[in-house]
């Protein structure tokens, strides 16, 4: 394998499109809340974070297409994939649910990302330390946000907190994953205690149970097929379209 | 005087207003205004709606509720401008050229 198949030259392809897909697809769910947020403050807010989750998954896509150097673009990667060949965590592509659990999966995302970011502080690539940097502060923008959220839903009322153990009991089986997603260069171990810790804080902030790990690994396979059917639709209809 | 209502009935979260600094040593400038739970909320909201493309250094919010604003009927006899009163307005110093424009 050459040299050059690394992604910001150290980082191997299969993790670059697990983080790029990532992004892309929880970027897509936090898109469906577009003029459906609660308050049109909100919406703005979750547009945001989504727009900032697609800018981190168009510099992957495009760091990957660089190191292919086989044609691809960011645009074949996104969109001319097949949804089995996507390897993103299964949490991003769960169907959105209701507020409370947007804002779970929100949390357990940026808390997860701002572990991987913040992981890759000490690198020596640099193009992946700016990179990493400058995400990692939109990790941190989105997981003040979530947990903001979690804490009304948790220490709300009878029927925010019923909301938000639900939302919890429906991620629960995504949670492992989170914990022991393989990465080079960013040891399992310390990302999961990073992890660990701010969740446990929040938590107790919200007057929740401390976040609870089934043994069991959930799969949102059909609802990544069917979000890309919709997502990659109009680029393959139209595969010379320009806009 | 009147106070200032939410005109928004159908929206549970009291109304705030934002002001941004745009950059150190200048004044918070009234940017706009958005609905939030509480202060924590409306600044955090603040950030996403109003200072996304670098506009600004900090951030202030104030509940609508807490401005008092002069009576809009009042407008005439408050503001115009007396334009005869002639002692109202300093037209006869002449300042001299160091100041420059004041």
């Amino acid at each position: 394998m050459a040299a050059t198949t690394l992604v910001f030259g150290v980082l191997p392809q299969a993790d670059a499109l697990r983080l790029a897909d990532t992004c892309l697809l929880w970027a897509h769910r936090l898109s469906e809340w577009c003029g459906h947020g609660p308050a049109i403050e909100e919406d703005i807010a979750l547009t945001n974070t989504a727009l900032d989750a697609i800018g981190q998954a168009r510099a992957l896509y495009q760091a990957v297409a660089l190191a292919r150097g086989d044609g691809s673009s960011e645009d074949t990667l996104a969109y001319f994939r097949d949804p089995d060949e996507f390897c993103n965590l299964s949490i991003a592509a769960v169907a959105n649910g209701d507020y409370a659990q947007t804002v779970l999966r929100s949390l357990y995302l940026s808390a997860w990302f701002i572990s991987v970011w913040e992981g890759f502080a000490h690198t020596n690539a640099i193009e992946l330390h700016r990179f990493a940097a400058e995400s990692a502060k939109a990790a941190r923008m989105c997981f003040r946000h979530a947990s903001d959220w979690a804490v009304r839903f948790g220490d709300g009322t009878g029927e925010s907190r019923a909301r938000m153990e639900r939302a919890l009991l429906l991620l629960e089986p995504f949670v492992l994953e989170l914990l022991d997603a393989e990465l080079t260069g960013s040891p399992a171990q310390s990302r999961s205690g990073s992890f660990r810790q701010r969740i446990d804080a929040c938590f107790a902030q919200a007057t929740l149970s401390p976040l609870s790990v089934g043994s069991s690994r959930g799969s949102s396979a059909a609802e990544r097929r069917a979000l890309l059917t919709e997502m990659q639709s109009l680029a393959r209809l139209h595969p010379t379209a320009r806009w | 005087m009147s106070q200032v209502h939410d005109q928004n009935s159908g929206n549970d979260w009291p109304l705030f207003e934002v002001f941004v600094r745009s950059k150190q040593g200048l004044d918070h400038k009234h940017v706009g205004s958005l609905h939030a739970a509480d202060d924590t909320h409306a600044i955090s909201l603040a950030r996403d709606v109003y200072t996304r493309r670098q506009e600004g250094v900090s951030i202030w919010v104030v509940p609508a509720a807490s401005i008092t604003a002069s009576a809009p009927e009042q407008k005439s006899d408050n503001f115009d401008p007396m334009a005869n009163k002639i002692y109202r307005h300093p037209t006869f110093y002449d300042i001299p050229d160091e100041i420059g424009h004041m």
